[in-house]
């Protein structure tokens, strides 16, 4: 019963990708693309690194450097789950390499709505969250689906 | 008769043994060599299990100075932590350490940290990769580990605290919401705004850095505050 799942999550895995896959014009909608077929944590996990290189670059251009390391990690929202987007971290590498998301927790109070954003250990948001000490949010990153 | 002589041999072996003592003193005195043979390392070496990996972790006054996750040379990541370990308690036994005696520098083409000038660890490229660095400013990182945990004497730690400041585009200069700063609180009262830094990334990623700042101008001068960074966003619902 169970390879008849496997098997048939392959099929729809192909079919996805001969669907989507040759539509891709450039590299440039490639990302669009992966994120409605995969998800934001599938884009996260392969083009982290070259986002993270860009912010840095950027940050560069207007001077501003981080001591430590940096990396893209996905957020997560605490409260209802899933991805929502994508964060860039920043501290010592020991505790940055610690760091698997960014928890989302939302509060409106009046007609302010405050997100706490929480470097945190685990993508899962059902798991105990431990918080990251001495890593702050450093820059947000939104998906344009 | 004979046991005159027997005296005379042994006050003899006595004086001996003392202008020894006293010609070959160790540095530090007898007393340091004996307590240092009998003392306790000060520095260990472990296995551990993170992320999933076995790795080595050398460990002084139960912080982790160095945490070795490659095979290299034919020692496994325990046994290159272990003579970490063996070597720097080789430099403490010849006295303590300064933080002069802390340095960085490179051998045989690679970057080390080196305690007394003698090597205590490679920051190889391997390592640096893992960490997302370069050798050099792993060698730099892992020295300053070294001078903090075992050099220098605990550093209180500044209380820490939280404020909302506006979020300013550095484009335009307009308040475009507000962000939770979290930091030290002797920095915490430089910072001014949060200035942010907008860009996208092959048209489907749009980026924006968000810098703690110590003024509000920000088109013309980001000057970032250290030690500080946003841990929440403030918006108005409209």
């Amino acid at each position: 019963m169970a390879s008849y799942k496997v098997v048939a999550m392959a099929l729809v895995l192909v079919f996805c990708l001969m669907v989507f896959l040759p539509t891709v014009a450039s590299a440039e909608k490639l990302i669009g693309q992966l994120l409605k077929v995969f998800g934001v944590g599938y884009v996260v996990s392969h083009f982290g690194g070259q986002i993270n290189s860009f912010i840095n670059n950027l940050s560069g251009q207007r001077g501003v450097t981080w001591e430590g390391t940096t990396k893209v990690v996905p957020i997560i929202s605490v409260g209802q789950g899933g991805y929502i987007g994508a964060a860039q971290v920043q501290g010592t590498p020991d505790k940055v390499s610690t760091v698997k998301a960014v928890g989302q927790v939302e509060a409106t109070i009046s007609s302010f709505r405050g997100r706490l954003l929480v470097p945190v250990n685990t993508t899962n948001p059902t798991r105990n969250l431990t918080r990251v000490k001495g890593v702050g949010v450093s820059a947000l990153i939104d998906f344009k689906i | 008769m004979m046991k005159n002589r027997l005296k005379i041999v042994l006050l003899l072996m006595f004086a001996c043994a003392a202008l020894y003592m006293v010609v070959k003193t160790p540095p530090g005195g007898w007393a340091a060599l004996v307590s240092a043979a009998f003392a306790q390392d000060q520095v260990t070496a472990r296995e551990a299990v993170v992320a999933g990996s076995t790795v080595g972790e050398v460990v002084a006054n139960n912080e982790v100075l160095f945490r070795i996750r490659t095979s290299a040379g034919g020692y496994t990541p325990l046994e290159r932590a272990q003579l970490m370990a063996d070597r720097l308690n080789h430099s403490l036994n010849t006295g303590s350490l300064t933080a002069d005696d802390i340095t960085t520098g490179r051998v045989n083409g690679q970057d080390v940290v080196l305690a007394k000038g003698q090597v205590i660890a490679t920051a190889d490229s391997a390592h640096a990769t893992l960490n997302r660095t370069t050798p050099i400013q792993l060698a730099n990182y892992w020295a300053t580990r070294v001078e903090n945990i075992m050099v220098r004497a605990p550093v209180a730690v500044a209380p820490v605290a939280e404020k909302v400041v506006p979020i300013i585009s550095v484009g335009s200069g307009t308040r475009v919401g507000g962000a939770l700063v979290t930091g030290a609180a002797d920095r915490l009262k430089d910072v001014k705004a949060v200035a942010q830094i907008e860009g996208n990334f092959q048209s489907a990623v749009r980026v924006r850095v968000l810098v703690p700042v110590s003024t509000e101008n920000v088109v013309q001068n980001i000057s970032r505050v250290p030690e500080t960074s946003v841990t929440g966003l403030v918006d108005l619902k409209l």
